[in-house]
């Protein structure tokens, strides 16, 4: 697999989620299901960050993570976040926190609106990072 | 006990949501379950046994990543978490801050200069406000900062310091193409500045005519942007790299040897340094300088432009560029490799526990072999007068020259024996131990290390060197031929 699908409405709600948080970081967990590992919700996070630095910088509490797997019981296939009036790349911050196997969607929203989206993926060995098409 | 694993984690714990364990502190349950899932090791941990920013350990509500809390003991009913930490940050788009961009402006003659620039979607008036705000202090007005100083004048550069303590002589112009016949015997920084001076003159030049030691390059270096290192020694560049480091400045740095070059960034945002991927130099004398060795005139022009290249883009904030990076390019056949540079977290300067804390506290003579005092055995030489005196006299002594060939077809030296360094252990028996063997090279300092070479290897004949090499011996006049070259 070298792709991420996302459909018309994922990424219309991804893009909701970014304009919302704007002119923070925006985040939200991406899942899927047994059948079909793909994209087929997604559940907004709270950036937990200071708002000091919430405009560079995001973070989610880890039990919020473990309330949604444990509820939704759902295939957690990537997470997602922003990055405000800056380019769609990983920054080396991000790179840092890739779990390998895991997809990370970033979003550029510029001046509130949407300007660019990319996939990455860190090698099952921790070694180096692949962009996906999306 | 049980362990629960995030579904994120899962899959290098064969897909387990829990396990069962029965040690009772979170050392002990990591080595448990590395041992039972040793392909969790390599993602919990990294190559220093840390564990990964990616991974929180939680005993029920209670956070207990930090190393502090590994022995304690966990009660039997509590439940230990290994969770996935989701963070991150926005890269930082350039090295000049929105609000310095933000006090600059332009006036119509600069719109009319820079149109080309402003023309390009990724740099326009934002990218080029940036490039007029930015402060760059260029180190060497030499062979690579000749393209390196031009081309940042020509884009805009704000302000741009150049320090050199040399003066441009004849053999300068074939490659440092900022100077010209006319400044012969002028300082480089000024000749330089005239230069810069006829290409924008709204450029504030600040030229130091300094040689930069330990305890001059912070003040000189702190308060710029970013530092391009032109320079053209081991000593300079550990000097610049540790100062950079010291300063939080990001470097460009750039370096070439006959028709090779490289090109890296280092220290940008605590990334890796020149010492992360050269923790020493190589044994003084072992690499000729590139002014022993030599370097075709385009060369420096390429490898100067990259670097030029790179610093714009970091100033702009566009593009992939050579943070960690290491680039390469062979000028001959025409190839090119990009190396990864990891950060070494045990580096003297960069790690969180470095050694060094100030320049001026290290020894960069000692470090890069330029102490000749300080050989384990103190090694005898001829001045250029001695030898000469000998050789007119017709004594016998054997001299051998351990230049490169190219060193030898531009001054071959009269019945010498040609002898690389590399075989000289092995070719000792073609020495006469009776009679003193003198060694020459350009500049006297690898014949030295090939004496003590030889010495290692257990020749005990009489050893001398010639004191300042080949170089030194020009101006000396044999009587049977006249000057030398």
């Amino acid at each position: 697999m070298s792709e991420v699908i996302l459909s018309r409405e994922i990424l219309r709600e991804l893009e909701e989620i970014g304009k919302r948080a704007y002119p923070d970081e925006g985040c939200a967990i991406l899942l899927g299901d047994t059948d079909n590992p793909g994209i087929k919700e997604v559940k907004e996070l709270k950036n937990t960050e200071d708002k000091e630095f919430s405009k560079s910088f995001f973070q989610v509490n880890p039990i919020e993570i473990l309330d949604i797997e444990k509820e939704k019981n759902a295939v957690i296939t990537g997470f997602f976040h922003t990055h405000p009036d800056q380019r769609a790349v990983l920054s080396k911050e991000d790179e840092d926190y890739m779990i390998p196997g895991i997809i990370y969607v970033v979003m550029s929203i510029v001046k509130g609106s949407f300007a660019d989206i990319r996939a990455y993926v860190k090698e099952p060995d921790c070694g180096g990072i692949r962009e996906f098409d999306i | 006990m049980k362990v629960y694993i995030s579904a994120t984690l899962r899959n290098f714990f064969g897909r387990n949501p829990v396990i069962e364990i029965s040690e009772n502190n979170i050392k002990e349950i990591l080595d448990k379950l590395t041992d039972e899932y040793p392909e969790a090791e390599k993602i919990l941990f990294d190559e220093e046994g840390n564990l990964r920013k990616f991974v929180q350990i939680y005993v029920g509500d209670e956070n207990k990543t930090q190393k502090e809390f590994w022995s304690d003991e966990i009660k039997d009913n509590s439940e230990v978490l290994l969770l996935p930490a989701v963070a991150g940050g926005a890269p930082r788009e350039s090295i000049i801050s929105d609000d310095r961009r933000k006090a600059v402006f332009f006036d119509d003659s600069e719109v009319e200069r820079f149109g080309r620039h402003l023309l390009l979607k990724d740099i326009g008036v934002k990218g080029q406000k940036r490039i007029k705000a930015a402060r760059v202090a260029v180190i060497g007005a030499g062979a690579l900062g000749s393209p390196v100083i031009q081309y940042l004048a020509a884009a805009g550069v704000g302000t741009i310091k150049v320090i050199d303590f040399d003066e441009v002589k004849i053999e300068n112009l074939q490659s440092q193409v900022i100077h010209t016949s006319r400044d012969l015997n002028r300082p480089k920084v000024a000749s330089a500045k005239d230069k810069v001076r006829n290409i924008n003159r709204n450029i504030d030049f600040e030229a130091a005519n300094v040689k930069l030691e330990a305890d001059n390059i912070v003040s000189e270096i702190d308060g710029y942007d970013l530092v391009i290192d032109c320079s053209d020694n081991f000593k300079a560049r550990y000097l610049i790299n540790d100062a950079c480091v010291l300063c939080k400045i990001p470097l460009v740095f750039g370096a070439i040897y006959q028709f090779e070059g490289q090109v890296g960034i280092f220290n940008l945002d605590g990334g890796p340094c020149y010492r992360c991927q050269f923790p020493a130099p190589p044994e003084s004398g072992l690499v000729p300088t590139c002014a022993e060795g030599g370097a075709i005139s385009p060369l420096p022009g390429i490898i100067g432009s990259i670097q030029a290249n790179e610093a714009l883009k970091l100033i702009i904030g566009i593009g992939e560029h050579l943070d960690g990076k290491f680039l390469t390019i062979d000028s001959l056949y025409l190839t090119s490799k990009i190396l990864k540079i990891k950060k070494n977290h045990s580096c003297p300067i960069c790690s969180a526990g470095a050694g060094i804390t100030g320049v001026e506290d290290f020894d960069y003579e000692e470090f890069c072999g330029l102490k000749e005092e300080e050989q384990e055995i103190p090694v005898e030489g001829y001045t250029p007068e001695e030898l000469a005196a000998k050789i007119e006299s017709g004594e016998p002594i054997t001299i051998v020259d351990v230049r490169e060939p190219h060193e030898r077809a531009i001054l071959r030296f009269p019945n010498a024996i040609v002898i690389p360094i590399g075989q000289l252990a092995r070719r000792k028996n073609e020495l006469n131990p009776e009679q003193d063997t003198v060694f020459i090279c350009k500049e006297g300092k690898r014949s030295i290390l090939a004496i003590n070479t030889l010495r290692e290897a257990g020749y005990a004949g009489p050893l001398y060197n010639l004191k300042g090499g080949v170089d030194a011996m020009k101006d000396i006049v044999f009587s049977h031929e006249g000057a030398w070259l």
